[in-house]
């Protein structure tokens, strides 16, 4: 049942359906063909289950698919839903993605810096929040050479934004945050940031505490004066300006933020934000048992006793446990002891060991309170297995006259790390084993004797020797059954939380109405064959051939572009490999070597492994212009000489690409605007005002820093000097590679090169938005931004 | 049959050099003489062998070019002609500072004229290690330049040089080739010598007419 797109329709280029299924589910996944015709499948992901101590079986299973990818117009979704029996249910249905009509732009918050926020150090992390987390993200300023640098966003589902390593310079820089939804709608917000000599510092959290709900942060501040506090909470600040707080509430998710702020002693305010990944991890999201049971007739005699244990935890929730226990003697007095223990909430992915539960006990006799204590206990400790019901009265082989219940239940769950961005995802081989359990109801006698003064055991033990159940039989959760190998291979988008509890599907055949007897000798239950190993994520990487741009994991690159794309950490078997443009070798061990196409498109790699796919989406960009330039020569001619030269350092752009397999080519024309000295034939050779003699028609191999060299000059201009201009229009086209017979290339773009003389031998040449006018006395000028 | 422009004195020396130095080129403009060689010792009086060097001029595309006009290419040839087959030459070659070019009239006047304007990149200066009893070729001229035969002659050195068509006088061009450090340092292979020196290439008698092509 789908709960969540009532309206089947909408401008947004994602859909994340959801909704529940009434029992417990070994698989889902989900299939888009969107309105192209192009299929694509998943896993779907168990994000949260009912819990019913009783029946862990038929308890609501929520579920959720994300990042389903639409195409303009009408998309065909399927949902497929297993249960723990093999029955499958479908849910199919229509989903129309229009961006006609959606006249409404992204509402785009932002969290930090606001404006006018001093920020220490060189470079800093913009937080925003928006809510269509669909849209794209982008942070523009002017660098310092002048040039208007854009740089995209991480948006994350639930739309957290964050635009890192953003730089900064002495003074006041200035920003636009742009959010482009997929009709267009644009939203800006400007703000400037100050940056500031006093250092305010955060040191990174150990990542092997990041799971817990709260850490000590520390960092340091240059005044040691100065009061400072992380996240809103004051810190200590000690000798020599190092600061901390001891615990720190860390909120959920795969992005922990830590943003301190100090108010210096001279008055100014100074601020940091650090953020960190969380790495995967397995965790209990939910656990507990109860126990209930009576004895009559103890020793001949007439004597009751009564016991109750019962544990509830929940992660965010905290927990309580419950022990009461009762007895009546021969004269019928009434003895009871009660102890409650309360564990507050914890939001950590693994309990904090410092959050003590409290212990009430209080004793009673003949319903008159006797005695009250109070202690602490530390975290609740459940040996899980996968289902332990058991319910009955009968003889005890020791004659006692027994009526008892007993059930306990564990919910795992994996996080998957990261930040929830939108088709970033991991590929998990997940491994698990579980033991049958078969005595069950020998050891009742046992616990017994031994509770309450000894260690009270209330669950199933294994057998001697253990008895596996076949790792077929096993089934995370919503991700299916391990393979053969005692594994299951997932793919799973980063940032989520999902259920994998381990179940057995011949222990669900076992208990089919979850209510027996006791001593009924065909029951059985499943335990865990050993903790969850910790989860092995992998992600589809590439690693670009080009040094610059330095950003190694973009996915904007430029024509012909060489990556080699492969899991990290690598597999140990080869995947399939297919890509929509370009060309892909598969002659890697762990991988493929994409060659992006010699156009601008849109490339998709694909890898399956396990019937899993991963996908890795690539911008293709062709060279579009020069982007700026730079002189690093001036000097040509000697003294006396009339002429004028320079040596310019050019990038195309876009340089947020790398085009270091590209060339280009000035096309040689013909000057038809001579005037003057430049037309006077006698001095000024017609042949010079052709510039395809004199070095266009030659491939330029671009840089991996998209640069070309290029040395612009006048030649020496003999006596007797005039007035006079003339220039060179120059188209320029590109290509992959070398050798290219350029007659059919398009012309990208046009630039010129100009020249001018005068009277007095002073010649200027003009190319790139440059100037450079030389006299004969050696005397330069050079003028930008032409 | 190649028809080179030059005095009867060049064309003895272009005969032969041409069978071994540029079997190859099919377009040959002009070929110097051979200069003298040029010896260098180490410090440690080791004897690195001697070094001469000639000029080539050629008609011709290299791989980057695509123009409709065939390339004017320069090329400078060094060959180690000593006996010091354990020490090996390090030459700095700095295409633009280190060839000076010199051309004068059939009356020994110097010509100044200018070899018009340009775009484009020249070939960088770089080490080459040249062993005992080897040659080897160095572009030496802008790439991407060249004259029509019909329309006079090119000599695209860092300060080109161009007869203008129709020009019936004979020019003498004299090229020297001055090695020297760079300004940064090099690590040389032990065995390896630096070789510093200056070698004056015997000069090209050159004109414009069609004479110059094939």
């Amino acid at each position: 049942m789908l709960t969540n797109l009532p309206a089947l329709s909408g401008s947004r280029p994602f859909i994340d359906p959801a909704g529940y299924a009434s029992r417990a589910l070994s698989s889902l996944t989900w299939t888009l063909v969107d309105a192209t015709g192009a299929t694509n499948t998943g896993d779907g992901m168990v994000v949260a289950q009912g819990w019913s101590i009783s029946d862990r079986y038929h308890t609501t299973n929520w579920f959720q698919c994300v990042d389903l990818p639409l195409a303009l117009g009408t998309n065909w979704a399927s949902i497929q839903a297993t249960d723990l029996a093999g029955s499958v249910a479908v849910t199919n249905f229509y989903y129309i993605f229009d961006t006609n009509g959606d006249t409404t732009a992204p509402a785009l918050s932002l969290t930090w810096p606001q404006d006018g926020t001093q920020v220490s150090g060189d470079n800093f992390t913009v937080q925003a929040w928006m809510d269509d987390d669909t849209a794209a993200v982008a942070l523009q300023y002017t660098d310092t050479n002048g040039i208007l640098q854009t740089v995209s966003g991480l948006v994350e589902r639930g739309g957290n934004v964050w635009v890192p390593s953003v730089p900064l310079v002495a003074g006041t820089n200035a920003f636009s945050l742009l959010a482009t939804d997929a009709a267009g709608n644009v939203s800006t917000n400007t703000f400037s940031v100050t940056q500031t000599n006093a250092g305010l510092t955060i040191s990174p959290i150990d990542p092997g505490l990041l799971p817990f709900a709260y850490a000590a942060v520390g960092g340091t501040v240059d005044d040691p004066n100065a009061t400072v506090t992380v996240n809103g909470v004051p810190a200590t600040v000690y000798d020599g300006g190092y600061w901390q707080v001891d615990s720190l509430p860390l909120a959920p998710g795969g992005t922990v933020v830590l943003q301190a702020t100090a108010q210096l002693s001279n008055g100014a305010t100074v601020q940091t934000l650090l953020t960190q990944q969380r790495d995967p991890m397995v965790f209990t999201q939910t656990y507990g048992y109860e126990l209930d049971y009576s004895l009559t007739g103890a020793s001949g005699t007439n004597t009751f006793e009564g016991h109750h244990t019962q544990l509830q935890w929940a992660r965010g929730l905290g927990g309580t446990n419950t022990q009461a226990d009762w007895w009546v003697d021969a004269s019928g007095n009434v003895s009871s002891n009660l102890a409650i223990t309360v564990w507050p909430p914890d939001n950590g992915y693994l309990p904090n060991p410092n959050l003590l539960g409290q212990i009430v006990g209080t004793s009673y006799y003949n319903g008159v309170l006797t005695d009250t204590t109070t202690s602490t206990s530390g975290v609740p400790n459940v040996e899980w297995m996968e289902e332990s019901t058991s319910a009955g009265a009968g003889t005890w082989p020791e004659q006692f006259q027994t009526s008892w219940t007993e059930s306990s239940a564990r919910e795992i769950h994996l996080f998957t790390g990261g930040g929830a961005c939108r088709q970033s995802q991991g590929l998990f081989d997940l491994s698990a084993s579980l033991n049958y359990e078969t005595q069950l109801d020998q050891r009742a006698y046992d616990w017994y004797l031994l509770y309450p003064g000894l260690a009270f055991w209330p669950f199933l033990s294994s057998a001697s020797p253990p008895a596996a159940v076949p790792p077929q039989q096993i089934t995370l959760a919503g991700l299916g059954c391990l393979d053969e190998h005692g594994k299951l291979w997932t793919m799973q988008p980063d940032g989520s939380d999902l259920a994998v509890t381990p179940k057995a599907l011949s222990a669900m055949s076992a208990f089919p109405a979850l209510a027996f007897r006791a001593l009924a000798p065909a029951s059985r239950a499943a335990s865990t064959g050993g903790a969850l190993p910790l989860p092995q994520k992998r992600k589809l990487v590439s690693y670009w051939a080009a040094s610059v741009p330095a950003n190694k994991a973009r996915t904007t690159v430029g024509v012909g572009e060489q990556v080699l794309v492969e899991f990290s950490p690598s597999l140990q078997m080869k995947a399939r490999w297919t890509t929509t443009g370009g060309s892909l070798s598969t002659n890697y061990a762990t991988g493929a070597l994409l060659i992006a196409p010699s156009n601008a498109a849109n490339v998709t790699v694909t890898a399956t492994v396990k019937r899993k796919t991963d996908r890795i989406r690539f911008t293709v960009l062709e060279p579009t212009g020069i982007d700026h330039a730079q002189i690093t020569d001036t000097n040509y001619y000697s003294l006396g000489t009339a002429g004028a030269g320079m040596t310019v350092t050019a990038w195309v752009k876009p340089t947020s690409v790398s085009f270091y397999r590209v060339s280009i080519m000035e096309l040689g024309r013909v000057s038809t605007d001579a005037t003057g000295y430049f037309a006077n034939t006698n001095v000024w050779p017609a042949e010079f005002l052709d510039h395809g003699l004199f070095g266009a028609g030659w491939w330029l191999p671009l840089g991996t820093d998209n640069s070309t060299v290029d040395l612009a000059y006048s030649g020496p201009c003999d006596p007797p000097w005039s007035l006079g201009s003339f220039s060179w229009q120059v188209p320029v086209i590109w290509e992959v590679g070398t050798s290219i017979d350029p007659t059919n290339r398009p012309i990208t773009w046009n630039q010129n090169q100009a020249f001018t003389i005068d009277s007095s031998g002073t010649v200027s040449v003009q190319k790139f938005g440059y100037r450079i006018t030389r006299t004969t006395n050696d005397v330069v000028t050079v003028e930008t931004n032409l | 049959m190649r028809i080179l422009r030059g005095t009867l004195p060049n064309l003895l020396v272009l005969a032969a050099s041409l069978t071994a130095a540029s079997a190859s080129d099919t377009n040959v403009i002009a070929i110097s003489g051979w200069s003298e060689p040029v010896p260098q010792a180490r410090a440690d009086m080791v004897d690195c062998g001697s070094v001469r060097g000639r000029l080539l001029i050629l008609y011709a595309d290299s791989a980057n070019h695509a123009s409709r006009h065939p390339e004017t290419q320069v090329y400078l040839e060094l060959q180690n002609v000593g006996k010091a087959v354990h020490h090996p030459l390090d030459i700095y070659f700095d295409p633009r500072g280190s060839l000076q070019r010199e051309m004068r009239d059939a009356h020994d006047r110097i010509v100044t004229r200018g070899g018009g304007p340009g775009s484009g990149i020249f070939p960088a200066p770089c080490w080459v290690t040249l062993p005992c009893d080897a040659s080897i070729r160095l572009r030496a001229s802008w790439y991407g330049y060249g004259m029509p035969r019909n329309q006079g002659l090119m000599i695209p050195l860092f300060q080109n040089v161009f007869i203008r068509p129709g020009d019936t006088n004979e020019y003498s061009l004299t090229v020297t080739f001055t090695a020297t450090l760079p300004p940064t340092n090099h690590v040389s292979s032990p065995e390896n010598c630096v070789w510093q020196g200056k070698l004056t290439l015997p000069p090209l008698k050159l004109s414009a007419g069609g004479s110059t092509t094939q």
